[in-house]
């Protein structure tokens, strides 16, 4: 039982990670309807924009676990926002707005672009900033004092701090976001221009605006995700985007795409259903080295059984 | 539902099968390809070369395509387009537009034809084409089913007419009867509601 | 491109009075470049196969020279014939004129910055080299300041059929010559100068009409023009005098060129995006290699070539089918994330497949090694053969088997594409709901596509294991799916010509420019985005394709209707009937 539970606890963590990301996914397409494949790579922008906020501020490592917790994790966090909402924000205006009216395989195509794009980018020229290491191999991610490597028992249950601060964050977020969406006027303009973009338009609401809010708000988290998986794994490399965006799309879809407490509902499915497979899957396939495939063949299963996700309304293609 | 005594099958593709085609009330043509080529979209489920015969060329495929050709082009000639085969569908006029959607719902071979409102858009010289148009489609003995808000055309048009109004079907009945029908007369012109007629021939 | 030459362009009245002063303008840059190749163009001999002798242009400079003479008569040309007549108006010289200038400035930048770089410094660039600078900076202003020519009418000419065969016979062998020529340069910088120079040749070509005959001559004699394109391809490796190394890049090329065709099909005609191609590839080069009989496979039956091949094909296709029956029913949007994860599920799964999680048939990460050379009918594909005194290598066996494959790949290709069956698809793509409405098989149809596609690069992948002799799961990874999709949008969706073009560009790229091949995942990302913004349709349009790219462009909609008319290139089987019933 206490395997259950580790097991529980473990899904959790790891899909609230998914869910961060998945929010990213799940906002664009619903206001646009496109699949922002470039998404897992805002989301490795943002790490390495934290990573790159820690080395800006010295490389610090001595310190007290209040300095720690409440002065450089928020000042890295919001390092990587930067860096991942700019990026966001430039591939909207430069890449996809123009695309707007073009048939659908053009931004679907452009995404792909810029996924292989920025992978291979941060690939070759984050070295080349000044006193950044060389991205062709992992890099150790900043310890975070009190966070890293930090665990709490319950029992036999160990509960990692960072898998408690991805949790956390997400619930954060998740609030955050209800408010935003349901109490401000940005996010009211989103909800109505998800539901009839042109209708929006006449009603003033400025259409260009909320897109890019929306892509802001996708990378915002995302980069949040990418502390967060920083600090879990303890090191990032410039392909953690592309499976980690994956699992996230995945996420998205399992729980209705468009729908934003689908994404954080089907993100901690997702990491749960990853986590219980590896333990409870019995013979070969229940090794670790199958647990990807399992996560895929659960996005299948989905779109066989209930394409319209966990949370999703039926959509009716009108003629 | 049922047609002609049997239950229509759900899928869109299915219904075309059983002999009911239609138009759409906002012209939904393939606009880059040519007035023929559309036809022939038509003609689809009523031929059967699969992809073997395409890839090999075997005679089911060169059979099909000629009579398909014949068949679209002789559709063509009947809507009066047969000078624009080769002109892409978005290149033609409006009114050759419509007539245009009107072959290539022929092309299924329809023993219904369903007309979403054929005559929005356009003045009267093209709304009388069309009432000729529709005639001569009833002359081929294919019953035809029009959806339409110009009740000139409708009365002259129909040989039955379904006032319907809210969804439910109102008055039923040859044309003059349901236009003297003070129910009719009360839906139409007291509130703004749908009226719709459907004609049918026996 | 078109956006960008319109922003380029100047009001007409105020170039009016330009006109003679840009055309006495560009005949001196034509001279200017026929008089730099009589000078040397570097001090040192390294660079671009040696430029450094005055008075004997070497072969690079003779294929410049070339241009240059083209250049001066586009140019000179309206200067002579200054009444417009109906013989005169068969050529848009103006236009071509224009592209001529770009292109000696594109070459005369490409020589001056090559000789720079390989020879450690512009001081190393002769006389030579400036000039031919200077003779493109003039040659492009002079063309930047012509008004545009009318359309050129040379599409429309009537030509003996005769004509016509020795038009195809000499273009074709044109392009031999020239592919055999790019191949045997030896430098980066010959080599990138050579495609500039071709580059800009085909652009002239193309611009003034020239082309546009050549294309008709094609369009009235197809099937010669496909047989001698073939037989072309076939006498290739003779031109090549045993050299395995041209070989065995013109073989990936057509291996590489093979499965782009085959995701032409699903990304071109249907408009699916498929994202997990390269899965299938791999799925049919690891079937074929357990059924190998190599050391390293695990099964102990070996059926006969044809016979593995043809299994491959289905084990591709039948994956196809698992995916896309669930998936092509919900949206065309899902289809390209979820072949994407079946890319990830595929790679892990052959991982897996070692024997430690999970049952071993493909060793994991080592994969199959010592795949046995292809032996058909008693050929043996590793050996060399001696044929008409010529010797030819491994690697030409295995480029003729590939021409095979290719062949097979374009007939179903086409011949798909004008049927019923590339009807509908034009349909689902242009509107699915109306398809639907009309009693098209839109499902049926998109999984014929679908699962067709992976059956052909199943078939590819079956040839490549035998290929390249040993086969791991990290030669299949998503990269190089998007570097298929790459060669595709370079090319041109829905068009076998554009494919080729496109496979071969990026195939030959960072296989001649070394330096470049660190950097060549990141800038095709970038061709990407680029393609997508400003020319969707690719290098060689499908003219339906092109329209729904642009779809608010009226003219574009004329023109194409009237090229589809005079190359009777559209699915109206008028053509087809007189064609293939002659």
């Amino acid at each position: 039982m206490d395997l259950f539970w580790q097991q529980l606890i473990n899904g959790l963590s790891l899909g609230a990670l998914y869910a961060l990301i998945a929010v990213g996914y799940t906002v664009v397409y619903g206001i646009v309807q496109l699949i922002n494949f470039a998404h897992g790579e805002i989301f490795m922008v943002g790490a390495f924009g934290a990573f790159a906020t820690w080395v800006v501020m010295g490389s610090p490592k001595e310190m007290s676990w209040q300095m720690a917790v409440f002065g450089l994790l928020p000042a890295m966090i919001v390092g990587g926002m930067i860096v991942s909402v700019s990026m966001a924000l430039l591939t909207e205006r430069l890449a996809y707005r123009p695309l707007r009216d073009a048939p659908r395989l053009a931004p679907l195509i452009t995404a792909i672009g810029i996924s292989v794009f920025l992978q291979e980018f941060v690939r070759l020229f984050f070295g080349d900033i000044p006193g950044m290491p060389d991205a062709k191999r992992a890099i150790p991610f900043p310890t975070v004092i009190g966070i890293t490597g930090q665990s709490l028992h319950f029992g036999n249950v160990t509960v990692q701090i960072s898998a408690i601060f991805t949790i956390g964050a997400l619930a954060a977020c998740t609030i955050f976001l209800w408010f935003y969406v349901n109490r401000t006027k940005t996010g009211r303009a989103m909800v109505a221009t998800s539901q009839d973009p042109d209708t929006a338009r006449l009603m003033g609401i400025n259409v260009d605006r909320v897109i890019m809010s929306a892509f802001a708000v996708g990378a915002a988290l995302a980069a949040i995700a990418g502390v967060a998986h920083g600090l879990r794994y303890g090191n990032i490399d410039f392909r953690m985007g592309f499976l980690a965006g994956l699992k996230a799309f995945t996420a998205a879809v399992l729980g209705g795409i468009g729908n934003i407490n689908g994404a954080v509902v089907g993100g901690l499915v997702l990491g749960v259903v990853e986590s219980m497979a590896t333990t409870f899957i019995p013979g070969q396939f229940g090794s670790p080295a199958w647990k990807d495939v399992w996560a895929f063949v659960l996005l299948i299963l989905v779109l066989v059984f209930r394409p319209q996700g966990l949370l999703g309304a039926k959509v009716v293609d009108r003629a | 539902m049922t047609f002609a005594g049997q239950p229509l099958p759900p899928r869109p593709r299915k219904v075309v099968y059983a002999g009911m085609a239609r138009t759409f009330q906002n012209i939904r043509l393939f606009h880059n390809m040519t007035a023929l080529e559309n036809v022939m979209v038509g003609r689809y489920c009523r031929t059967k070369t699969n992809a073997i015969d395409a890839v090999f060329r075997l005679p089911r495929h060169r059979r099909e395509e000629r009579e398909a050709t014949e068949r679209s082009r002789e559709l063509l000639a009947f809507v009066g387009l047969e000078k624009k085969a080769d002109t892409l569908s978005r290149n033609l006029p409006y009114g050759d537009q419509r007539r245009l959607e009107i072959a290539r719902a022929l092309a299924t071979d329809p023993k219904l034809l369903l007309l979403d409102e054929p005559t929005a858009g356009m003045n009267p010289q093209e709304t009388r084409e069309a009432e000729d148009l529709i005639f001569r489609i009833r002359d081929l003995g294919l019953a035809v089913l029009v959806i339409e808000h110009d009740m000139r055309f409708i009365f002259n048009l129909c040989d039955r007419v379904y006032c319907l109004v809210r969804g439910e079907v109102l008055v039923e009945g040859a044309g003059d009867v349901v236009q003297n029908d003070p129910r009719v007369i009360e839906a139409y012109i007291g509130k703004p509601t749908d009226l719709e007629g459907e004609p049918t021939d026996a | 491109m078109s956006r960008l030459t319109t922003a380029l362009t100047i009001p007409r009245e105020k170039l009016e009075k330009f006109q003679t002063a840009a055309h006495i303008g560009g005949v001196v840059a034509a001279v200017l470049g026929i008089v730099s190749v009589l000078v040397p163009w570097s001090y040192a001999h390294e660079p671009l196969d040696d430029v450094a002798y005055g008075g004997a242009p070497s072969p690079l400079q003779f294929n410049y020279l070339g241009l240059t003479v083209i250049a001066l008569v586009l140019f000179a040309a309206p200067l002579v014939f200054r009444k417009p007549s109906k013989v005169r108006d068969w050529v848009a010289w103006n236009t071509g004129a224009r592209f001529a200038g770009y292109g000696l400035l594109a070459t005369g930048f490409v020589a001056v910055a090559a000789i720079g770089i390989e020879s450690g410094g512009l001081i190393n660039v002769d006389p030579g080299g400036w000039i031919a600078l200077v003779a493109g900076v003039v040659g492009a202003v002079s063309g930047l300041l012509l008004l545009g020519s009318p359309d050129p009418s040379m599409g429309k000419i009537k030509t003996h059929s005769i004509v016509q065969i020795f038009a195809i016979a000499g273009g074709l062998a044109a392009v031999l010559f020239a592919a055999a020529f790019a191949l045997g340069l030896s430098g980066p910088g010959a080599f990138l100068f050579y495609l500039t120079f071709a580059g800009s040749l085909a652009l002239v070509l193309v611009r003034t009409g020239v082309f546009g005959w050549f294309a008709k001559c094609a369009a009235d004699n197809k099937k010669i023009m496909v047989l001698a394109a073939f037989f072309v391809a076939f006498v290739f490796p003779f031109t090549q005098n045993g050299s395995d190394a041209n070989m065995s890049i013109a073989t990936q090329v057509l291996i590489f060129a093979a499965t782009a065709l085959g995701l032409n099909i699903v990304v071109g005609l249907v408009g699916l995006l498929d994202l997990g191609y390269i899965a299938f590839l791999g799925a049919g080069a690891f079937t074929s290699a357990v059924l190998s009989g190599s050391l390293y496979s695990h099964l102990n039956w070996h059926p006969p070539f044809i016979v593995t091949v043809l299994i491959s094909g289905c084990v591709a296709s039948l994956l196809g089918l698992i995916i896309g029956t669930p998936t092509l029913r919900v949206s065309g949007d899902y289809l390209a994330i979820v072949t994407l994860a079946f890319g990830e599920i595929f790679r892990i799964t052959m991982n897996n497949l070692d024997g430690s999680d999970g049952p071993n048939i493909t060793n994991g990460s080592n994969g199959i090694n010592n795949v046995p050379e292809l032996n058909l009918f008693g050929f043996n594909f590793g050996k060399p053969h001696v044929m008409l005194g010529i010797e030819i290598g491994r690697f030409a066996n295995y480029f003729w088997l590939m021409l095979l494959v290719l062949a097979v790949i374009m007939v179903v290709f086409v011949n798909l594409n004008r049927s019923r069956i590339g009807r509908g698809w034009v349909a689902i793509r242009e509107d699915e709901l109306a398809a639907e409405a009309m009693g098209v098989n839109t499902f049926g149809l998109k999984i014929l596509a679908f699962a067709g596609g992976a059956f052909l690069a199943g078939l590819a992948g079956a040839v490549k294991a035998h290929y390249d002799i040993s086969v791991t799961p990290d030669q299949y990874v998503f990269l190089e799916s998007a570097f298929l999709l790459a060669a595709v949008v370079l090319g041109g969706m829905g068009t076998v010509m554009g494919v080729l073009v496109g496979a071969t560009i990026l195939k030959l790229l960072p296989e001649k420019l070394r330096f470049f091949s660190d950097y060549r995942l990141m800038l095709f990302g970038l061709l990407l985005v680029f393609m997508m913004r400003f020319r969707p349709e690719g290098i060689i349009a499908d003219e339906r394709r092109q329209l729904e790219f642009h779809a608010e462009d009226e003219e574009l909609a004329e023109s194409v209707e009237e090229e589809l008319i005079t190359y009777h290139d559209h699915f109206n089987p008028d053509a087809l009937t007189t064609e293939d019933l002659r």
